[in-house]
């Protein structure tokens, strides 16, 4: 191996360790939303009008535990459908701004919604039924992502 | 005769409109009816009662506030706190028949704290 071989190599080799170190970069710059308390899930499919992602959300009162999910994310434009489930005793879900109410939502029974979230923007979503004496700290939001 | 018959009139008016003979009947006491309220249910769920006087006496045996709530009367207790008691007295006129009782706190109704308040005839 002559000495520009062993150049070209090593040439060859910083480049792509560029490119991953610029990968990196790149995917914090567009990470996640800012996580407050809760686990955040992302439930973006690939923009397009069509696309449908899938949520599910179980419900506990706050003092054991709240929402599954206090921070749901979507792309503009997802038809999101909500697998929803109380798993300790009844609740409600209410995301006003699109319209969607579950009322009750009983134990051991699932029960699904969808809807398209065509705009951007956080979006409280609550339980409806007054669960628990902490039953107003059972809240979550909806984040709609261009 | 004139008199004798006015009298007469009188008198039979008098008998008639008049005591019966029979002792006054006395107001029946008012019946009382213990309930707690919990999530979510009423205990009893379903109640008899007769028409009259009734006190519900009612017993948050819960963890939140629950109502007790006769839709079809009209008539309610405001919420009541978790640990607290309530009396609520009617004069039960209603027809006989079954009426609903609702807890009315947001989704209890729906999930399923309702009953039924029999009047009996």
């Amino acid at each position: 191996m002559t000495d520009v071989d062993r150049l070209v190599g090593r040439l060859a080799l910083a480049l792509a360790a560029l490119a991953v170190v610029g990968a990196a970069v790149a995917v914090r710059s567009v990470g996640p939303i800012a996580r407050t308390e809760a686990p955040t899930v992302v439930a973006a499919a690939p923009f397009s009008p069509t696309a449908t992602a899938t949520v599910r959300l179980q419900a506990r009162a706050p003092e054991r535990g709240g929402w599954s999910e206090k921070t749901i994310v979507v792309r503009r434009g997802t038809r999101v459908r909500l697998v929803l489930r109380a798993v300790d005793t009844p609740h409600g879900f209410e995301l006003a701004a699109f319209g969607v109410k579950v009322l009750p939502l009983l134990p051991g029974k699932e029960q699904r919604v969808e809807f398209v979230a065509d705009k951007e923007g956080h979006f409280p979503f609550a339980c409806n039924l007054v669960c628990s004496p902490r039953h107003a700290e059972m809240v979550g939001q909806l984040v709609v992502r261009r | 005769m004139r008199v004798l018959l006015m009298t007469v009139l009188v008198a039979s008016l008098l008998v008639a409109c008049g005591p019966s003979g029979q002792p006054r009947q006395q107001a029946a006491p008012a019946q009382e009816i213990e309930v707690g309220l919990n999530e979510f249910r009423f205990e009893p769920a379903t109640i008899e009662v007769s028409r009259g006087k009734v006190v519900f006496k009612l017993k948050n045996t819960g963890t939140v506030e629950h109502d007790f709530v006769l839709p079809d009367l009209g008539l309610g207790t405001p919420p009541i706190p978790p640990g607290q008691s309530r009396d609520l007295e009617l004069e039960i006129r209603a027809q006989p028949g079954r009426y609903r009782i609702e807890c009315d706190v947001p989704g209890h109704r729906e999930a399923g704290m309702v009953g039924t308040l029999v009047v009996k005839p």
